[in-house]
């Protein structure tokens, strides 16, 4: 691959291009299957990345109290909290009400300035954190993929509209994605995310995934294989 | 120019985070990250900062200018000694979870790039920076920003990839 090409990736991976260019990546990405796995491939590394560092922003009481007062070593250092674990995925987000709503997914969105749903589930690794900007200004990020009893490949997946949450699985069907079901969700990092699920509070997306997966939850790696061959094990 | 003001003491507060996790990418170990964290609000506190500075955007580039004075006068050569895989270290990594594992590759992969390129990726890829704040912090033009991650990423590909084409 050039490096150009390469540069063009890493910039629409990072959301640095205009929407003109933006437009034209999703197209390439669409109709070249070379530059469509090294995407794949270079998001499954920035997820990995992601992941790997995400839980390692806990900030030392002493450094932060000294910040606060003001005065630099005045303060005694702690001993150092022992080395744990830099990544916790929080997996169950519990979903706050079953709305019914359909999330559309559309192949192609002619002048939108990125990715639609359907294009993000095709290409784009799942995701513990972080987002994926649509072109309609929502955000989304896949959670996992699965295959369903039925033999289809579904992802589960969640999308941010403003901080208003939802919840979905979707299945391959055709070379097109339809969603099986969405719901309502709660945005995992959001102010009442982490409150404990209530007894009217129903996860359907949880139980759907668990009746319907035949066998666990792919692994990344090999979810990102399953990616490059265009969902063609 | 004076010690902090309250209301720099306090962007900086929101900022500790962020500038925890840079240290954690540069250092590659918490107690590195801890004590890099640490030299860097100290040398704010003693040293201020501008009025006018973007208090981030100031302090991101005084933790680099202190990591890098580290790396001089320490020489420190091996920043990522689970990089060394001896049979000890080999052995305790068969033991370990798959997210650990991969945590413990990733983190090699990163340490084995150059310094330039891992400043670059981690600001934008870890800490969320647009280019243009990781050009400021790294005082780069935008461009230099775009090649040091593309060349990041596709040193990345071949290292935690090496089979498949780049």
């Amino acid at each position: 691959m050039k490096d150009k090409d390469f540069e063009l990736l890493s910039q629409h991976l990072d959301g640095e291009l205009d929407e003109l260019s933006t437009r034209r990546v999703a197209q390439r990405l669409a109709a070249e299957s070379d530059l469509r796995v090294t995407f794949a491939r270079m998001t499954a590394v920035d997820q990995q990345l992601k992941r790997a560092f995400s839980g390692d922003d806990k900030v030392p009481a002493h450094i932060a109290a000294m910040l606060e007062s003001g005065a630099a070593g005045n303060v005694s250092a702690l001993p150092r909290p022992p080395v744990k674990a830099a990544w916790h995925y929080a997996a169950a987000a519990s979903v706050a009400a079953i709305a019914g709503l359909l999330v559309a997914l559309q192949w192609q969105q002619p002048g939108s300035g990125g990715p639609t749903v359907a294009e993000v589930l095709e290409i784009t690794p799942s995701m513990a954190s972080g987002w994926q900007p649509l072109a309609d200004g929502r955000q989304m990020r896949p959670v996992l993929s699965f295959r369903d009893v039925d033999g289809a490949w579904c992802r589960e997946y969640l999308v941010n509209d403003h901080g208003k949450g939802t919840r979905g699985v979707a299945c391959r069907d055709g070379g097109n994605w339809k969603t099986r079901l969405a719901v309502a969700a709660d945005i995992p990092g959001s102010a009442d995310a982490y409150r404990p699920a209530g007894a009217n509070d129903a996860d359907a997306v949880a139980d759907y995934t668990a009746r319907r997966a035949d066998g666990i939850a792919l692994s990344a790696d090999d979810e990102a294989t399953l990616i490059a061959s265009d969902w063609q094990p | 120019m004076s010690a902090l003001s309250d209301s720099q003491r306090q962007d900086l507060m929101a900022e500790l985070s962020g500038l925890r996790r840079f240290c954690y990418s540069l250092t590659g170990n918490a107690a590195d990250a801890d004590d890099l964290l640490q030299a860097t609000v100290e040398r704010v506190l003693h040293k201020g900062m501008p009025e006018d500075a973007h208090t981030a955007r100031w302090t991101y580039r005084v933790c680099k200018n202190v990591w890098i004075d580290e790396l001089r006068s320490r020489e420190v050569r091996q920043r990522y000694p689970a990089m060394e895989a001896d049979e000890e270290t080999a052995r305790s990594a068969d033991a370990v979870a798959d997210s650990e594992r991969e945590i413990a590759a990733v983190s090699a992969a990163l340490g084995a790039l150059p310094e330039d390129q891992r400043l670059a990726l981690t600001l934008v890829t870890i800490d969320g920076k647009t280019y243009a704040e990781a050009a400021e912090i790294l005082d780069v033009p935008v461009g230099t920003i775009m090649s040091r991650i593309a060349r990041a990423r596709k040193q990345l590909l071949q290292l935690m990839s090496p089979d498949e084409p780049g």
